[in-house]
């Protein structure tokens, strides 16, 4: 008898505590789902004007075919191929007004030294797990030319550290994921950069690109 | 410290932990415990070899065993609730085997407190509720504070450090604490602002604890309008030298959610004690000094204690003797006060990350007992010395706040046991605060108070009837108070209470209580003026009156076998009542009177023993309420429970699980009345192992990392996980 009322106590803990469905009390208040994070911007600054538009963050998912986006994949996309396949949301921040901005503040751009940190948030997008984010830079070319354009990525998110290849974000409905930081490091992309300037063939690119990708990836 | 340089760390204490385990060895003792009228097996007695960790408990045919013990003399104590203690001298030379036989007797004599009456008497008589703990019981679910070890008490809740019994308390910072706290019988409130500071209490030094549920002013004065707990330190007895060493060490695991992590270090704390006992001649003699870290799981939440306790016993003669006690502590810590919000939820406002507080405090006191007059009479004589100091170093560019408080008390007590039936107690008190203090002022205090209280017991000889009065208790007395505030504020004070216990027979027991209660306020209530985080300003309120309660409760237990059912209806109602009162649109706080208040409900506690499974279940309802507005009272929620559940194996360890609920606190006091709040739901879970002179315990808190705020914006601890160590020789 007192074996059945040991049991019946001990089946009574357990479906008490499944009962609890490990509710985890309070948690962080999101109005949005999406992510948010810090871009640091390292190095000198190419000139104001002279080549480049800066882009919002890309987001790579959740849906399903991009999952065969591959480590070593092209870093030069047409546009309409973004728009019709990958990309999770894209706009463009104008360099110049940036710069300008910037430098209203106090910040000295022409340094070598010269850090900056620039807050984001991407919001709403859809929940799922996103598989590449990163944030590219656009040639300055003249947007009639838009799916001829390079979009150069100057900075990837990878989790923890770990620059095998890039890190994994799950977003969960009404929950910003934080702290989805990337660096950008200007010094990186002033010789690409000033090569743009005398092409725009998406295939005299590809090399210098794929050289900058396997210094993202290596 | 990196997280896996840390992380190593802690491996290798467990790895020392279990090689020091793996080194035991020695005879067996076994054997029966039976009744000793029926001869039927007891289950669950307790069977320990007095001086050391040994022991066990027996199954379910009254079967014991412990194994490794190291072949010598010992005495061998057998106890269960219900039946009469019974010691035996053994001599292990092999394996042994013993048969004890226990006498079934009436509960009412165990066991001994002394809180209730300010005189020893046995639980079962107190006409008022009392929870007992022994030290096994504190520290079994290793605390690393004395807060913790409290906290799991029936009845007492505790609000970010803030005790409270049956919910008289609600938050104010630890200011004006209505649950005093008695080191030894001795009061160690604050004389500044009235709190309990919990960083002094010594957990590995405690012999029991004791806790009052009920408004104590009528014995103790101000301070214990909402109950007392006594913290009783140890008695030095070991006749040979003994070294108790305690480690510690332990990790809070990463927040639930990435987004409250704040650092990527691995976040630890640890608690390094040693303490020393000897007998030189008729002197007995304690000393222990321990040191604790805690990283802290919030940012700026990190801390640093270190705390030294001296007990010295000196037996003049078996009538008379003498006791001294030191207890100095020093802590560092960071300045925690309210999170940068809810996503961050765990990081504090960076213009506040590198404020700290440091505080020094000592407490002492002296006791002499002496029983004359052909021990009739007991004489007590006890002078204590409180010194506290802290400053709060602030952001560069302010001013730092700081308070100095000393405070000299002494009390005479006689307790006559001349008079059949009688037993009556009375003493005078006196003491002194004296305060240097930029947010209190410059400021000084005194009072004094005498208080009487007369038990009757067989009322039926003394009222010349027969039955049915035998098993009667009646209790009454009174305490009158003076006291003087620096403002030139004097205030008296009487205190009448009433009470009776009726044992219907050896297994129930009803008893009933009723009296006045009051509390002055303290000078932090008065004179606090100082800004918090530069937004709120708090404001001092030199008009405010005192406050008095009236309180009565019913209650009664029933004993049956391994069975404890105990159940109380408590009912107070408050005059002039001081809460803090917030207002969010001024920006300001103070402290204010309340016309009228009552906190009222009931107490459910139940302990029972199945074989080697205890169950403890602790239940309090409370309706708090301010009586002019309607308003449930600030931070006192309505239900909350306890469940632990043990599991005694092999007879040389047990495994418990525990379930802290506390449903959602409906008033928060004024700001942030807004955020979101959830009840309290914790899992907490542990094991302990005792191999000869070795203790183990290790303990997972929080188990499913449930997230609540124990006070507005402040999230209570995290998941954490730790093991401690405690070897005597």
């Amino acid at each position: 008898m007192k074996k059945i009322i040991i049991i019946i106590m001990m089946l009574g803990i357990l479906v008490f505590i499944w009962s609890c469905k490990i509710d985890h009390g309070l948690g962080p208040i999101d109005e949005n789902t999406g992510i948010s994070g810090t871009i640091t911007f390292v190095g000198a600054w190419p000139e104001p004007g002279s080549m480049m538009i800066l882009s919002d963050i890309w987001l790579f998912g959740p849906i399903a075919h991009t999952e065969v986006i591959p480590k070593d994949s092209l870093n030069i996309f047409s546009v309409y191929e973004i728009y019709n396949n990958y990309s999770e949301r894209f706009s463009y921040i104008n360099y110049d007004s940036l710069y300008e901005a910037l430098e209203a503040q106090g910040e000295n751009l022409t340094a070598e030294n010269c850090t900056v940190r620039y807050d984001y948030e991407v919001a709403p997008i859809d929940p799922g797990t996103y598989k590449w984010i990163f944030f590219i830079a656009i040639p300055n070319i003249g947007l009639g030319e838009l799916d001829s354009l390079h979009y150069y990525i100057m900075a990837t998110y990878y989790d923890y550290g770990d620059s095998s290849e890039p890190g994994q974000v799950l977003v969960e409905d009404e929950r910003m994921v934080k702290e989805i930081n990337m660096t950008v490091d200007f010094n990186v992309f002033h010789e690409l950069i000033a090569d743009s300037k005398n092409s725009y063939s998406a295939n005299s690119d590809y090399d210098k690109n794929r050289e900058v990708r396997d210094g993202l990836f290596k | 410290m990196a997280y896996s340089n840390k992380m190593s760390l802690l491996l290798m204490v467990f790895l020392i932990c279990i090689i020091t385990v793996s080194q035991v060895f020695g005879a067996s003792l076994q054997g029966r415990v039976v009744n000793l009228d029926t001869g039927e097996p007891l289950i669950g007695a307790n069977v320990v070899l007095v001086g050391t960790k040994r022991g066990a408990s027996t199954d379910l045919d009254g079967y014991f065993y412990i194994p490794n013990v190291p072949r010598g003399k010992y005495e061998l104590r057998v106890s269960m609730m219900g039946y009469e203690n019974t010691q035996k001298n053994i001599i292990i030379k092999a394996d042994e085997e013993v048969g004890i036989s226990l006498k079934e007797v009436s509960l009412k004599g165990e066991p001994v407190i002394i809180t209730a009456s300010r005189k020893e008497q046995k639980l079962q008589e107190s006409p008022v509720s009392v929870t007992i703990a022994q030290a096994d019981e504190l520290t079994v679910n290793n605390p690393f504070s004395a807060e913790e070890a409290v906290e799991n008490l029936a009845g007492v809740t505790m609000v970010n450090q803030q005790v409270s019994i049956r919910n008289s308390s609600g938050f104010a910072y630890g200011t004006g604490a209505r649950v005093l706290l008695l080191l030894d019988g001795v009061p160690v409130l604050a004389g500044d602002t009235g709190e309990i500071k919990w960083d002094t209490i010594p957990i590995q030094q405690l012999q029991r604890v004791e806790v009052v549920k009920t408004a104590g002013s009528a014995l103790y004065g101000s301070g214990a309008m909402g109950g007392v707990i006594n913290v009783i330190t140890k008695k030095p007895e070991q006749p040979k030298p003994t070294y108790t060493i305690t480690f510690m060490a332990g990790a809070y695991d990463k927040p639930y959610y990435k987004e409250w992590q704040w650092t990527d270090d691995l976040l630890t704390y640890h608690h390094i004690g040693l303490e020393h006992t000897r007998k030189i001649g008729r002197t007995q003699l304690m000393l222990s000094v321990n040191e604790k870290m805690n990283d802290g799981f919030r940012q700026a939440n990190d801390s640093k204690r270190i705390q030294s306790l001296g007990k010295l016993y000196y037996e003049h003669s078996p009538e008379s003797n003498l006791t001294f006690l030191y207890n100095a502590a020093y802590e560092d810590r960071g300045n925690w006060f309210a999170w940068v919000d809810q996503n961050h939820a765990l990081q504090t406002s960076a213009s506040r990350r590198n404020d700290r507080v440091y505080s020094s405090k000592l407490n002492s006191y002296v006791k002499y007992n002496r029983k004359i007059f052909d021990k009739e009479i007991f004489y007590t004589l006890k002078a204590h010395y409180l010194y506290g100091k802290w400053f709060q170093d602030f952001r560069d560019g302010e001013e730092k706040d700081y308070s100095i408080n000393q405070k000299l008390g002494m009390d005479s007590q006689f307790n006559l046991y001349k008079f059949d039936n009688q037993a009556i107690s009375l003493g005078v008190e006196g003491f002194y605060t004296d305060i240097t203090s930029k947010i209190f002022g410059l400021r000084s205090g005194l009072g004094g108070a005498f208080f009487v209280q007369d038990e009757l017991s067989h009322i039926n000889d003394w009222l010349h009837i027969s039955e049915p009065l035998n098993d009667l208790v009646l209790t009454a007395g009174g305490r009158f108070d003076y006291s003087y505030v620096g403002n030139d504020s004097k205030w008296w004070q009487l205190t009448p209470k009433i009470g009776g216990v009726y044992n219907i027979n050896n297994n129930i027991t009803l008893r009933a209580s009723g009296g006045l209660g009051f509390r002055t306020p303290t000078m932090a209530e008065l004179f606090t003026e100082t800004t918090i985080l530069g937004i709120i300003q708090v404001q001092p309120n030199p008009q405010l009156n005192p406050e008095a309660a009236k309180s009565a409760e019913i209650g009664g237990n029933l004993l049956y076998k391994n069975h404890y059912i105990d159940m109380a209806l408590f009912w107070n109602r408050y005059e002039d009542m001081i809460e803090a009162k917030a207002n969010e649109e001024e920006g300001t706080a103070k402290f204010v009177n309340l016309d009228k208040a009552r906190i009222a409900g009931l107490e459910l506690t139940v302990k029972s023993t199945f074989s080697k499974i205890t169950t403890r279940f602790n239940y309090v309802f409370t309706d708090s309420r301010d009586l002019t507005t309607g308003n449930p009272l600030a931070y006192r929620p309505e239900h909350t429970s306890t469940i632990n559940i043990a599991y005694d194996y092999a007879s040389f360890g047990q495994c418990n699980i525990t379930y802290h609920y506390a449903d959602i606190v409906k008033n928060v006091g004024g700001y942030y009345t807004n955020d979101p709040r959830v009840p309290k739901s914790v899992f907490d879970v542990g094991a302990m192992f005792q191999f000869d002179k070795y203790t183990i315990n290790a303990k997972v808190k929080n188990l499913f990392q449930y997230n609540y705020t124990s006070i507005v914006r402040t999230l209570a601890p995290i998941r954490s996980f730790d093991i401690s160590l405690t070897a005597q020789y």
